[in-house]
C-alpha cells in the first residue's frame, strides 16, 4: 500500500481504470424503472422534479394574479365576487411565498449543490425525496381548496382576530394553518439536508475560502430557515389551538393579544424575504463570472455581505408593524436595522457591477436577466429604504405603494435570477440548451411587463389606493393606472408562456448526456457527469478550478482523482471536514425505497384530513406515517464495512459515529429547530405577560405547590441520567451479538420517567384549577405542556425503536448512530422540560403570583 | 494522512468567524427585550440613576458590553495585531482573518448605530 499524501502532490489514481469499475458505478446509481421510479432518490432526479413542481405553482399563482389584474383593470368591475377576490389574493401570496419561492430555491440547491461540490449526492437523499413528496402532495391539495370555495381568505399573513374562530368559522383558515405548517416542516427537512450537505460533502480541498458563493448563500439560507421558520410553526400551532379549542392567545377580552401573531409571523416573515433573495444572489454570483469570463470581484466581501444579510434580517421584523403603536424607542431599533441591511445588499450590487467592469460581458440570456435583476431589485431596495423610515411608512402603509415595493424586491430579487439560472444551468440537465432567440423575447416581455405592471402602483399607492380591494369607484381616477398595470401583467404572462414553449421545444432531461460546458464556466458543476455525478472527486485548489487547474475535466472523467468507483459496493459519498474539506470517511448512502414516499403520503394525509376535521382517518394516517418513517429509518444506520482506499494511499473508514458523523450534525440542527420553536413559545408567554401582567395568573388561579415541579424535574434529571449511563454501557457491547440487556433495561426504565414527568405536570396544573380555554395564561401554560408532551411522545417512540434495533443486534459499541441520535434528542427533551417547568411554575412566583 | 495539523474544531472556529454578527444579535436581543419590558411598565421606566433614565442607561450598558466582549475575543485570538497573516493557524489565513474582521466592523457599526443613536435621537418610551 502506498503511503498517504494529503494534500496530493500528484494524481491519486492511475488510468486506465480496472474493467467494470465504471459499469458498476452506473449500475449502482441507476434510477429504478416502472412504478418503482417513484422511489428514486438521486438528487439529479429529485432536484428536477422539485424545480418543475415549484414552477408549476409559480404558474398557478400567476394565473390567480391575472384574474385579479383583470378584475382591477377598470373601475366598478364585477368579474369576480369580493369573497373570491379575498381567496385569490390570499392564495396568490401564500403560493408564491410558500409553494414557489422557498421550495424553488431549495429545489435548485438539491440539484446544484452536489454538482458544485463534486459530491455524489446530498447526505440524506431520502430526506430530500420525503420533503419533495410532502411538498407536492400537500401543495396540490392546498391549491385545490380553491375549487371548493375553502381556500384561505385572510391575506397571506392571516392576521387574527379576522382569522380566528369568531370571524372565520369555516375551514378556510385551517387549510392555511395546517397546510402551511406542514409545508414548513418540509422546508426545514430540506434545510437540514442543505446545512449538512454544504459543510460535510465537498470536494477535497474546497475549504470555506474556496466554497462557491452559492454554497455560502445556501448555508446562510438554511441557517435562516432553522431560526425563522419555527416562529411561523409556533404561530400556526397557537392559532389552530385557538380556532379548534378556543384557547385565547389572540383574544384581547381573555388576556390574549393579536399583536403576538404579528410578532411571530414577521419574525419569520421578514427573514423570509432574504431567505428568498440570498440564494438568488448566490446564483447571480455564480452566473456573472461565466458571463464576463472573469472571477467574481470581492469574493470575501460578498461572503461577508451574504452572512451579514442573514444576521441583520432578523432585526427587521417590526418594520412590518410600524403602525401598530409599539414604543418609539423600539421602532428606532428596527428602523436603524432596516437601513443597516442596505449596506450588505449594496456591497453585493457593487461587487457585481465591478465584476462586469472587470471582464467583457457576453449578453446571453442569463446576462440579460441579471441586468434586469440589478435594475429592478435596486429600485425595490430604494423604495425599501423609504418604507424603512417610520413617518413615510405611516403614509403608505397598506397601500399599493407597498405592493409595488415588495413586487420589485421579490420579482427583481428572486424571479429574474431564477430565470437567469434556468437559462444558465439547464445545459447541465438537458441534452440541449434553451433557445437564445426565445430567451430574449422572454426577457424583454418580462422586464418591460414587470415595470409596466408595478411602477404605476407606486403612484396609485401614493394616491391612496389601499391594497386588497376588489374594486374601486371611477371618481377616484385610479382607472387608467390600473389598466396600465393590467396590460403589464399580461406582458409578463406572455413572457412566461414563451419560456414554457422554449422548455417544451428544447428541454430534454438527461443525467448522462448533457449539453456540456456551453458557457465555458469555471466551477465544478460543469464537470462531465453521470447519475453518480462526477466519476472521481478532484482536489480543488481554487474557486474556479475548471479555469485554473488544467486538464481537470479529463482527469476527473478518467477516474484519476479520488473515489473513482463504488468502493463499498453500494451508493456512497465522501464526507469531508467542515472547514478545510479534508476527506474523513465514506458515507454509505441509502438508495431508492418506498417507505419515505409512503411516509410523505401519509404525513400529508394526516394534516389534510385534520384540516377538514376527519379526526379518526387523520389519526390512522398519522400512525401509518410514523410506521413508514420508522421503516425508512431501519436501514439508515448500516453495518460498518472494512476501510477502503480512495486513491493516493488515503484509506478511510466506512462508518462514523459521535460528533464527527453526519447524522450527529443533522440531529444537532434538528435540536436547534426544536430549541428555536420552544424559545418562540417562551416569547409568547412572556409577551402576553408584559401586555397583561394582571392576568398572569388571572384572579382566582393559584400556581401549583412547588413540590409538583420538583418531582417532575427530578424525573427529567433521572431519565437523562439513565440514558447517559446507557450510552456508556453501549461502549462495552461487542460488534456482534444481540445487544446488552443492561442497555435495554436502561432504555425501558428511562422513557417512562419522561412520560410520568409530563403527565404529573399536567395533573398538577389541572388540579390547581387552571383551564386552557379560560384565559390567555391558562392557554400558554397548556401550550407549553402540550409541546413538551409531543416531544416526550417522540422520544418514547425513538427509545422503543432503538430498543428494537438493539434486540436484533443492529446496535453495538461501533454501530451506535441510532442510539446517539436518540440520546441527543432525549437529553434535549429533558432539558426543555426543566426550562418549561421553570417558566410555568417559578416565573409566576418570581412576579409575585405564588401561593 | 500526512502534513497539515489537525483541523480546528468547527463550532469555535465558525463562531469566531461570525463573532461580529453574533455580538450584534446579542446586543439587539438585549436592548429590544429590555426596552419592551420596561416600556410596558411605566413605573419602572420612569426610574433614574444619577439623573439618567434607567432605559437609556441600560441600553448604554448593553451597548458597551457586547463591544467589549467582541474586542476581547478578537484580541485573544490575535486578530487585532497588525501584519500577522503569514502563519500556520487558520485565522492567520487572509480569508478567515478578513471575514472575521469585516464581520466585526459591520457588527461594530450596527451596534453603535442602533444603540447610541437610539438613545440620543429618540425619547425612551413615549
Amino acid at each position: 500500500m502506498r503511503p498517504a499524501v494529503y494534500p496530493p502532490k500528484e494524481l491519486p489514481n492511475v488510468s486506465p481504470r480496472p474493467a467494470g469499475e465504471l459499469e458498476a458505478l452506473e449500475r449502482i446509481w441507476r434510477a429504478p424503472r416502472g412504478i418503482h421510479f417513484l422511489t428514486v432518490v438521486n438528487n439529479n432526479y429529485i432536484g428536477v422534479f422539485y424545480i418543475a413542481t415549484a414552477l408549476l405553482f409559480f404558474i398557478l399563482a400567476g394565473i390567480l394574479a391575472m384574474i385579479m389584474r383583470t378584475q382591477l383593470a377598470v373601475p366598478n368591475n364585477n368579474l369576480i365576487s369580493p369573497s373570491l377576490y379575498n381567496q385569490l389574493f390570499t392564495m396568490h401570496g401564500t403560493i408564491m411565498m410558500f409553494l414557489f419561492a422557498v421550495p424553488a430555491v431549495e429545489a435548485a440547491s438539491v440539484y446544484l449543490l452536489p454538482n458544485m461540490q463534486a459530491a455524489r449526492d446530498l447526505p440524506f437523499p431520502r430526506l430530500s425525496a420525503f420533503a419533495f413528496w410532502a411538498y407536492l402532495i400537500g401543495g396540490t391539495v392546498f391549491f385545490c381548496s380553491l375549487f371548493v370555495g375553502l381556500a384561505p381568505d385572510g391575506g397571506w399573513f392571516m392576521y387574527p382576530p379576522l382569522t380566528s374562530f369568531k370571524f372565520s368559522p369555516a375551514d378556510n383558515a385551517d387549510f392555511w394553518l395546517l397546510g402551511i405548517g406542514f409545508i414548513e416542516i418540509s422546508a426545514i427537512a430540506g434545510a437540514i439536508e442543505i446545512i449538512v450537505g454544504v459543510l460535510r460533502t465537498r470536494a477535497p480541498g474546497q475549504g470555506l475560502d474556496k466554497l462557491p458563493v452559492y454554497s455560502w448563500a445556501m448555508l446562510v439560507f438554511a441557517g435562516m430557515i432553522i431560526f425563522a421558520f419555527p416562529a411561523i410553526i409556533i404561530a400556526t400551532y397557537l392559532l389552530e389551538l385557538e380556532r379548534a379549542f378556543q384557547w385565547p392567545f389572540f383574544i384581547s377580552e381573555q388576556g390574549g393579544n393579536p399583536l403576538l401573531w404579528q410578532h411571530l409571523f414577521w419574525f419569520f416573515g421578514h427573514p423570509e424575504v432574504y431567505i428568498i433573495f440570498l440564494p438568488a444572489a448566490g446564483m447571480v454570483s455564480m452566473i456573472l463570472p461565466a458571463m464576463v469570463q472573469a472571477p467574481l470581484v470581492g469574493y470575501r466581501l460578498v461572503v461577508l455581505a451574504v452572512v451579514g444579510t442573514g444576521f441583520l434580517s432578523f432585526g427587521l421584523w417590526v418594520h412590518h408593524m410600524f403602525a401598530t403603536g409599539i414604543p418609539r424607542l423600539s421602532l428606532s431599533f428596527f428602523s436603524a436595522a432596516s437601513m443597516a441591511v442596505a449596506i450588505p445588499s449594496g456591497i453585493q450590487v457593487f461587487a457585481w457591477i465591478a465584476t462586469i467592469a472587470s471582464g467583457k460581458l457576453r449578453l446571453h440570456t442569463p446576462a440579460l436577466f441579471i441586468l434586469g435583476f440589478l435594475f429592478i431589485f435596486t429600485l425595490g431596495g430604494l423604495t425599501g429604504v423609504m418604507v424603512a423610515l417610520v413617518p413615510f411608512d405611516f403614509q403608505v402603509h397598506d397601500t399599493y405603494f407597498v405592493v409595488a415595493h415588495f413586487h420589485y424586491v421579490l420579482i427583481g430579487g428572486m424571479v429574474f435570477p431564477l430565470f437567469a439560472a434556468f437559462y444558465y444551468w439547464i445545459p447541465t440537465a438537458s441534452k440541449r440548451p434553451l433557445s437564445e432567440r426565445l430567451g430574449r423575447w422572454v426577457f424583454w416581455l418580462m422586464f418591460l411587463g414587470v415595470n409596466v405592471t408595478f411602477f404605476p402602483m407606486h403612484i396609485t399607492g401614493l394616491m391612496g389606493m389601499p391594497r386588497r380591494v376588489y374594486t374601486y369607484p371611477e371618481f377616484l381616477n385610479w382607472g387608467s393606472l390600473n389598466l396600465i398595470s393590467t396590460v403589464g401583467a399580461y406582458m409578463v404572462a406572455a413572457g412566461v408562456l414563451i419560456f414554457l414553449i422554449d422548455l417544451v421545444r428544447n428541454f430534454r432531461f438527461t443525467s448522462t448526456d448533457d449539453a456540456g460546458n456551453v458557457w465555458n464556466s469555471g466551477t465544478l458543476e460543469w464537470l462531465p457527469a453521470g447519475t453518480y455525478q462526477t466519476r472521481s472527486m478532484p482536489y480543488v485548489t481554487s474557486r474556479e478550478p475548471l479555469w485554473d487547474q488544467k486538464g481537470l475535466a479529463e482527469d476527473v472523467e478518467a477516474g484519476r482523482w479520488y473515489l473513482p468507483g463504488a468502493q463499498t459496493g453500494g451508493r456512497e459519498a465522501l464526507v469531508t471536514s467542515p472547514i478545510e474539506a479534508r476527506p474523513q470517511y465514506i458515507l454509505q448512502i441509502p438508495g431508492p425505497g418506498w417507505p419515505h414516499v409512503l411516509g410523505a403520503v401519509f404525513t400529508a394525509a394526516f394534516f389534510l384530513l385534520l384540516t377538514v376535521k376527519l379526526v379518526i382517518p387523520a389519526l390512522v394516517c398519522g400512525v401509518l406515517a410514523v410506521v413508514f418513517v420508522l421503516l425508512w429509518m431501519w436501514d439508515t444506520d448500516p453495518e460498518p464495512k472494512p476501510d477502503v482506499e480512495i486513491g493516493g494511499g488515503l484509506t478511510l473508514p466506512t462508518y462514523m459515529s459521535g460528533p464527527s458523523s453526519h447524522s450527529w450534525w443533522a440531529m444537532v440542527v434538528l435540536m436547534l429547530v426544536a430549541g428555536t420553536s420552544f424559545a418562540c413559545l417562551v416569547f409568547s408567554y412572556l409577551f402576553l405577560w408584559t401586555t397583561r401582567p394582571e392576568q398572569f395568573p388571572p384572579p382566582g388561579i393559584t400556581v401549583p405547590e412547588l413540590g409538583w415541579p420538583a418531582i417532575c424535574a427530578l424525573m427529567y434529571v433521572a431519565s437523562a441520567g439513565l440514558v447517559v449511563i446507557a450510552g456508556r454501557q453501549l461502549r462495552t457491547v461487542p460488534r456482534s451479538g444481540v445487544g446488552s440487556w443492561r442497555l435495554q433495561l436502561l432504555l425501558l426504565s428511562g422513557a417512562p420517567l419522561l412520560v410520568c414527568a409530563g403527565l404529573v405536570d399536567l395533573y398538577s396544573q389541572w388540579g390547581a384549577g387552571l383551564r386552557p380555554a379560560a384565559s390567555s395564561y391558562g392557554a400558554t401554560v397548556y401550550a407549553v405542556m402540550a409541546f413538551q408532551i409531543f416531544f416526550i411522545a417522540t422520544v418514547t417512540i425513538m427509545a422503543l425503536f432503538t430498543l428494537a434495533k438493539s434486540l436484533v443486534g443492529r446496535i453495538n459499541g461501533i454501530r451506535r448512530a441510532t442510539f446517539d441520535n436518540t440520546m441527543l434528542f432525549w437529553l434535549y427533551t429533558a432539558g426543555q422540560g426543566i426550562v418549561g417547568l421553570a417558566l410555568t411554575h417559578l416565573f409566576p412566583r418570581l412576579i409575585g403570583a405564588g401561593p | 494522512m500526512t502534513s497539515k495539523p489537525c483541523e480546528q474544531r468547527f463550532v469555535p472556529a465558525f463562531a469566531l468567524l461570525l463573532s461580529g454578527f453574533i455580538a450584534w444579535a446579542v446586543h439587539f436581543g438585549l436592548i429590544y427585550g429590555y426596552t419592551g419590558l420596561l416600556c410596558g411598565r411605566p413605573d419602572w421606566a420612569r426610574m433614574s440613576v444619577g439623573g439618567i433614565g434607567i432605559v437609556p442607561l441600560g441600553i448604554a450598558v448593553m451597548t458597551v458590553l457586547p463591544l467589549a466582549a467582541l474586542a476581547a475575543v478578537l484580541a485573544r485570538n490575535g486578530l487585532l495585531r497588525a501584519g500577522a497573516n503569514d502563519g500556520e493557524a487558520l485565522f492567520e489565513a487572509p480569508f478567515y482573518r478578513d471575514v472575521t474582521l469585516g464581520a466585526a466592523a459591520i457588527g461594530l457599526v450596527a451596534i453603535v448605530w442602533q444603540g447610541v443613536l437610539s438613545i440620543w435621537l429618540v425619547p425612551s418610551c413615549w
